[in-house]
């Protein structure tokens, strides 16, 4: 489930160029820069394409609506990170822009798909080609009544454990990484917040999907 | 449910078993039923924790959105950019084709054929860059543009100092162990270690992300680093907002940040709108960068 390739990213975006120049690395290395957490290299792209991306997909599937296009750039930019973060993503076969690009496509393409557009696909192939190997994950929508009370439940949690819990289950450090982290004297102190917190987690979420009758899993 | 099989549900979790202790934890999820519910619970629970960091990041992208908006905006003015250049093309057409066509004084001929007596012309050296010792593209030589932005970027660097006052410093407040994401920016911030502090803000809620006090505090974080354009946005919607305390020093930092992007005039007018306020930290440095300006 890796896509594998070379990344080569555009010295056109000047954004991107002087980060690239200025750290002295190659563009595998700011995947691996924002898989270890450095942000600022999700910024920089987002930035670098927002503008390039709402201009072309406004005119390949003919939306008008902004917002519609503004939240299919969010969902791109999340699916991407998300791919890297979770070493799915570690190198590319093609440039970063066509590969959230690609993500953004099939973004649309789902929405399109809803609404009966299922036209579009050939449009947008014969003018742009779209490599099928590039291996995008999509990440599954869980409907929005569970989401509201996952998420609710969440911040339910002291901040300590909710950031434990990121760093322990989004972002893959380890007990001792996090007890560095986060100033922690002892790896015990870090894996009791860790374990309670996952369970009062458990608790509150299994509580409310009981009471709103949801729990069907 | 036992210890150990929370501590083998984590571990499975956090992807940490081997295959074949996975195999073991999901064949015990099909065979007992406890075991199968506690173990969905936790999946699920990671689930939220996954939507929930889903949640920050649209966040983000929404600050982004309203910088580059605001960017975009700042330059345009409503009307589509490239109007505006296509009328600017047109006017300056005219201009030259009523120069030479009505000057009756001037003909297209004179205005080509302008003969100058070159004995004392300074011609420029001949460009000639090795490019083999460098992989930096050929630029051509402007003289005019140094000596404009490198002044403004020493009066930046001669006046930029971090905003600092003691309400700042929480050394006072709170034990290290129970520092939250807003502590550690101000510490870090207050010890000057800019980088973790950037790296505190990020991780702050949104809602303390969108507090304008923190924003002025992030937007000194960012000059330091020497973002000054991001700083700049952020800046500007303190100023705009006036919700902050800081709403008033907020504008001697965009007339920084003016300068180092070359916008002097801007830079002049931050600057003497900052020494309106008789409340104000930096009135002397303020004062200093206008008279050099002015030189």
């Amino acid at each position: 489930m890796r896509a594998e390739a070379t990344l080569s990213f555009s010295s056109r975006h000047s954004g991107l160029y002087v980060m690239e120049k200025e750290n002295k690395t190659s563009a595998n290395a700011l995947l691996h820069s924002l898989s270890g957490g450095n942000m600022a290299v999700l910024d920089q792209l987002y930035d670098d394409y927002r503008d390039d991306f709402i201009r072309w997909a406004g005119q390949r599937f003919h939306i008008q609506n902004r917002d519609d296009l503004i939240d299919a750039w969010h969902d791109t930019m999340i699916m991407f990170y998300e791919n890297v973060r979770d070493k799915k993503l570690t190198h590319l076969t093609c440039e970063v822009k066509t590969y959230l690009f690609t993500i953004g496509y099939r973004r649309l393409l789902k929405m399109h798909n809803k609404l009966k557009r299922t036209d579009l696909v050939d449009e947008f192939d014969a003018n742009i080609s779209i490599d099928e190997s590039i291996n995008v994950y999509e990440y599954e929508e869980v409907n929005e009544q569970h989401q509201t009370i996952l998420k609710d439940a969440v911040k339910e949690l002291p901040e300590k454990s909710r950031q434990i819990l990121v760093m322990r289950f989004m972002d893959g450090k380890s007990v001792p990484e996090i007890m560095k982290a986060l100033g922690y004297t002892s790896e015990n102190a870090v894996s009791v917040t860790l374990s309670r917190g996952l369970k009062r987690l458990k608790e509150i979420i299994s509580e409310r999907m009981d009471a709103e009758k949801v729990w069907n899993r | 449910m036992e210890q150990i099989d929370q501590s083998l549900i984590e571990r499975y979790l956090a992807n940490e078993l081997t295959l074949s202790e996975r195999n073991a934890v999901e064949r015990r999820a099909q065979d007992d039923a406890q075991f199968r519910k506690d173990f969905a619970e936790y999946q699920l629970s990671i689930e939220a924790i996954k939507l929930s960091e889903r949640d920050a990041l649209k966040n983000r992208f929404r600050q982004r959105d309203k910088m580059l908006d605001q960017k975009n905006n700042g330059g345009r003015q409503g009307t589509p950019f490239y109007m505006l250049m296509m009328t600017a093309a047109a006017v300056i057409s005219i201009l030259v084709a009523w120069y030479f066509l009505y000057t009756p004084d001037r003909t297209i001929d004179e205005a080509k054929n302008e003969t100058r007596d070159s004995t004392f012309l300074v011609q420029n050296p001949p460009v000639v860059i090795d490019t083999l010792k460098t992989n930096k593209p050929v630029q051509p030589q402007n003289p005019s543009r140094p000596k404009s932005v490198k002044p403004m970027q020493q009066i930046f660097a001669e006046n930029f100092e971090a905003y600092k006052d003691e309400t700042m410093d929480i050394a006072s407040r709170s034990d290290e162990e129970d520092l939250t994401p807003t502590d550690k920016l101000l510490l870090n911030y207050w010890e000057g270690n800019y980088k973790e502090a950037q790296v505190a803000f990020n991780n702050m809620t949104p809602k303390d992300r969108q507090n304008d006090n923190y924003r002025f505090i992030y937007a000194n974080v960012l000059m330091s680093l020497n973002k000054t354009t991001e700083a700049g946005l952020i800046l500007t919607g303190v100023q705009q907002n006036h919700k902050s305390i800081y709403a008033s020093e907020s504008r001697f930092y965009l007339g920084l940040c003016n300068l180092k992007a070359g916008k002097i005039e801007e830079a002049r007018k931050n600057l003497e709108a900052y020494l309106d306020d008789q409340d104000v930290q930096h009135k002397e440095k303020a004062k200093k960068i206008l008279a050099a300006l002015n030189e």
